[in-house]
């Protein structure tokens, strides 16, 4: 199993690494995102006041009271452009690793999959490579996109340590491995790309929208919160922002790990399942 | 023991296509097996079956005595599987796609580069090794796709149509390495074609089959003997009427008579029967003239057997489709 493991894993790398674009693809997207949409919907910019000439400790006070009671409430601290961009990593995660099915769809279509088939190797070991292969890349990316968004004004809480960037590091993990566990999974049986790219577009921006990613589920309406607290991103982010940012409960750290653990396993398990069914 | 043993296989596809009808078929260890018959006959089911990539709807089939449906790991190590589709990735060299192959039967990394190497230098494609298989042309590929199937030493190899789509030259290069397999590395080996000179030339047996039925089945010499046999036309000096009789006595000669001037004598197959039919002549005045042996062709055997011409080339599906397409218009 894992020898295969290994060989396969190897393979989607290599082959990925030979694709040059891809690499610029992984960061272009969340660029546009951190850049346009984080800075132009930048609610602690949109909510400041300019200077009034001749009421200045006015001004100043009325702003000091929004910082206070509207930025810091709503999203735990003074900065939204910091509070968007943890939030995104997540979603871009989602954004990278709703694509982990299409390779297999691929290399049904172009005949490489039948000489995996055909090998004394178990069928778990060919979705697991694409699953693994997949959280390799999401590491990759967010790294790169950390890197940029500290260049573009990402300001991490004082005293950020090692851990904490480990802890980051733990999240994503899980995330991606839920993620493309699932989105492999579901195309363990398919074989027309078209279907790949139209369950993917359907699901990007309903998870994106159901999470706490760009607005706090404290916001939500009733019905939206429990969706929220469902969605794995959600809790993600509870545990980067608190870590990187320091904003958020404590309290959660230790619900939002033991959940996204769960549903990481639950997926792995259903791909493994999956893999049975593969042909 | 068979090295492939098929017993009534039947397959329905979901949707209802029903693909085959029964197929039966055994294969001795060390020989040349060919599924001859027209596209969509049922070859690729059969050999996706027989390489546990495809469940039968009703059937066994059996490779060295080992259940392809109740035991596929054990059959998926001591077979190699060549597929009519091309199966090497693209976007790796040759010699990555084939360690890859190697790496999957558990051969460790340095055996895998070597055994690679080797099947590479044999198969002609030594110097291509470290070249991206984009780049290489359809007999390239074809040939990179016998290495692959044979990097783990199989017992029993499966070539589906391994010239398809081959211009005459890398057709005959291929022929030429697998004629070689058969003699150096004993290996058994089953294909499948619809070029009746590829079966004609490289197998030891032959099954005709067609829409999911095997029609006939034998050696090449056998089968267009059960057509018609050869044809031997001989000219002499003297009288042919003279022999005429004689000829007609000897064992195995099917049919004599005489076309303007020429004695045309029908025989199962004439290298066999030559000697004996020209100690007859040798018997009588007159020298020999001219000799002509014309033989059957396959082509005859498969209308002999279906009551239909063998055209090489049905219309894809896209064609058909294009064809129904523009009628309904
Ligand atoms: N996956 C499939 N689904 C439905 N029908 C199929 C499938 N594969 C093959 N067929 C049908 O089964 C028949 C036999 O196909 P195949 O075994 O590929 O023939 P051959 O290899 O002799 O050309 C054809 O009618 C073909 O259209
Ligand atoms: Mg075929």
């Amino acid at each position: 199993m894992m020898g295969a493991l290994y060989t396969l894993y190897e393979r989607e790398m290599r082959k990925w690494f030979r694709q040059k674009v891809q690499l610029v693809f992984i960061v272009v997207m969340p660029l546009m995102w951190m850049g346009l949409f984080g800075k132009s919907l930048n609610f602690s910019a949109l909510l400041r006041i300019p200077d009034i000439p001749g009421a200045e400790p006015l001004r100043n006070q009325i702003q000091l009271l929004i910082e206070e009671y509207v930025i810091k409430r709503y999203f735990g601290g003074y900065d939204y452009f910091s509070f968007f961009v943890i939030g995104m990593l997540s979603v871009f995660i989602l954004f990278t690793t709703m694509w982990s099915g299409m390779s297999l769809v691929f290399d049904r279509r172009l005949g490489y999959l039948n000489r995996f088939l055909v090998a004394p190797i178990p069928r778990s070991s060919i979705v697991m490579s694409k699953i693994l292969s997949s959280v390799t890349r999401s590491l990759i990316q967010v790294t790169a996109l950390l890197i940029i968004a500290l260049a573009l004004g990402l300001s991490l809480k004082p005293g950020v340590g090692v851990i904490d960037i480990a802890i980051l590091y733990g999240v994503i993990t899980l995330l991606a491995l839920s993620f493309s566990s699932i989105f492999t999974a579901i195309a363990v049986r398919i074989t027309s790309h078209d279907l790949v790219i139209s369950i993917a577009n359907l699901v990007n921006l309903p998870l994106m929208f159901t999470s706490n990613a760009i607005f706090p589920v404290e916001q939500m309406p009733q019905y939206l919160q429990i969706i929220a607290r469902a969605n794995p991103i959600t809790h993600a982010n509870v545990i980067t922002r608190y870590h990187l940012l320091g904003v958020g409960d404590p309290g959660s750290m230790v619900t939002s790990t033991i959940y996204m653990a769960l549903f990481a396993t639950t997926s792995i398990a259903i791909a493994i399942i999956a893999s049975r069914r593969i042909e | 023991m068979w090295a492939v043993e098929v017993e009534d296989l039947h397959k329905i596809y979901p949707g209802g296509v029903k693909a085959l009808n029964g197929v039966s078929f055994k294969v001795s260890k060390g020989e040349v097996y060919s599924l001859l018959g027209p596209n969509g006959a049922g070859k690729t089911t059969t050999m996706k079956i027989i390489a546990t990539l495809l469940k039968p709807t009703s059937g066994r089939a059996m490779v060295m005595g080992i259940d392809v449906t109740s035991n596929p790991d054990s059959v998926r190590k001591i077979i190699g599987y060549v597929p009519q589709d091309l199966s090497a990735d693209d976007e790796l060299t040759g010699i990555e796609n084939v360690v890859l192959q190697a790496r999957l039967y558990g051969i460790p990394k340095d055996k895998a580069v070597k055994r690679a190497r080797e099947l590479l230098e044999m198969v002609g494609l030594g110097e291509a090794a470290n070249r991206l298989v984009k780049s290489y042309s359809g007999g390239m590929r074809r040939r990179l796709e016998l290495a692959m199937g044979l990097v783990n030493e199989p017992e029993l190899l499966i070539l589906d149509e391994p010239t398809l789509g081959l211009d005459v030259q890398s057709k005959l290069s291929l022929w030429e390495h697998i004629e070689r397999l058969k003699k150096e590395k004993k290996v058994t080996i089953l294909m499948t074609t619809h070029y009746m000179d590829e079966a004609d030339k490289l197998s030891d047996r032959i099954a005709i089959i067609d829409r999911g039925k095997i029609v006939a089945e034998g050696s090449p010499q056998e089968l267009k003997a059960k057509v018609g046999g050869d044809v031997i036309m001989i000219k002499i000096s003297s009288d042919p009427l003279k022999v005429v009789e004689k000829l007609r006595m000897i064992d195995g000669v099917r049919g004599v008579d005489v076309i303007e001037g020429n004695i045309r004598i029908k025989v199962n197959v004439a290298e066999t029967m030559l000697p004996e039919i020209l100690k007859v002549l040798g018997s009588v005045d007159g020298r020999i003239e001219s000799i002509s042996i014309t033989r059957p062709t396959l082509d005859q055997v498969f209308i002999e057997y279906t009551g239909r011409m063998f055209r090489d080339e049905e219309p894809g599906d896209f064609r058909r489709q294009m064809m129904i397409w523009r009628r309904k218009r």
